[in-house]
């Protein structure tokens, strides 16, 4: 995995919000096409509660990367 | 997302982490985990990716989650899955050729996350060279057999066959600031159009 070097001083911690992007003013739905990363290809090895995340920031003494991402899209379920 | 405001992240981004300095500890970073198994096979869904699953009682999974967290941290493993430890009961009904005992259970996620395929399962007190193999293939027979989403025929598709996921917080917005959710951009607005 080709993770940048500024990413390995951080924690990558990922929220789920129910919010739908585009009522922010993001893209709508029908904007959205395919993820750049092909289906098998290592992504961001998220911390997926908060508990974890701050427990490994501890332990590490690493600072976190919020982000906060809905994994529905006008409740369908599955998307990002 | 500009070039200019990429190298400006990251240039806030390093001075943030230079004022930490980061821990030797000689050990694998913690295993994730998710709330809830249901949450989890949505993410897992949605991230394409295989959903490894550790349930048991709490000593042998103790253990197992401390055998899995190196080898998830991995090169050829890490970011590639995700995980849930202890799933809530009646988790397995979402999931075929599943049954509901302890293991290392290795799930692929459906289209819309709300169900699933076992791949394999493993004892929990599996070796590591085994777990690790059997999670390889696992990913590669995955990515083989799925198809990258396309995120706006998903929704469009998710919403021609009524698949709808209720969270745990309605979805949108209090637009008007009245205290209840607008779902939808003009829904309740204090002053009607004229």
């Amino acid at each position: 995995m080709h993770t940048p070097n500024h990413l390995l001083s951080f924690l990558a911690l990922w929220c789920l919000v129910t919010s739908p992007l585009y009522a922010q003013g993001g893209p709508r739905p029908t904007d959205l096409g395919s993820a750049d990363l092909p289906v098998g290809e290592p992504g961001i090895a998220w911390h997926t509660t908060w508990s974890s995340a701050w427990h490994e920031a501890q332990r590490s003494n690493r600072s976190i990367m919020f982000v906060a991402a809905a994994t529905q899209c006008g409740g369908v379920p599955g998307v990002f | 997302m500009g070039g200019d405001s990429t190298r400006q992240i990251i240039a806030r981004m390093e001075e943030l982490s230079d004022r930490y300095m980061p821990k030797e500890t000689g050990r694998a970073p913690l295993l994730q985990d998710f709330d809830s198994f249901r949450q989890a096979l949505n993410v897992a869904a949605a991230d394409q990716r295989v959903l490894v699953i550790l349930q048991g009682a709490e000593d042998e999974l103790e253990r197992a989650k401390e055998t899995l967290r190196p080898i998830a941290w991995s090169g050829g493993i890490i970011g590639r899955f995700h995980y849930d430890c202890s799933p809530e009961p009646n988790w397995t009904s979402t999931i075929s050729g599943l049954e509901d005992s302890p293991g290392i259970h290795l799930v692929q996620p459906g289209q819309f996350g709300t169900e699933g395929v076992l791949y394999q399962s493993l004892p929990l007190d599996a070796r590591p060279e085994e777990i690790r193999a059997v999670m390889s293939r696992a990913n590669s027979h995955y990515a083989a057999n799925t198809e990258q989403k396309v995120y706006a025929s998903h929704v469009a598709e998710g919403r021609k066959n009524g698949i709808y996921f209720a969270g745990a917080v309605p979805y949108g917005e209090d637009r008007d600031a009245d205290g209840e959710i607008d779902h939808r951009p003009h829904e309740n607005r204090r002053t009607p159009r004229q």
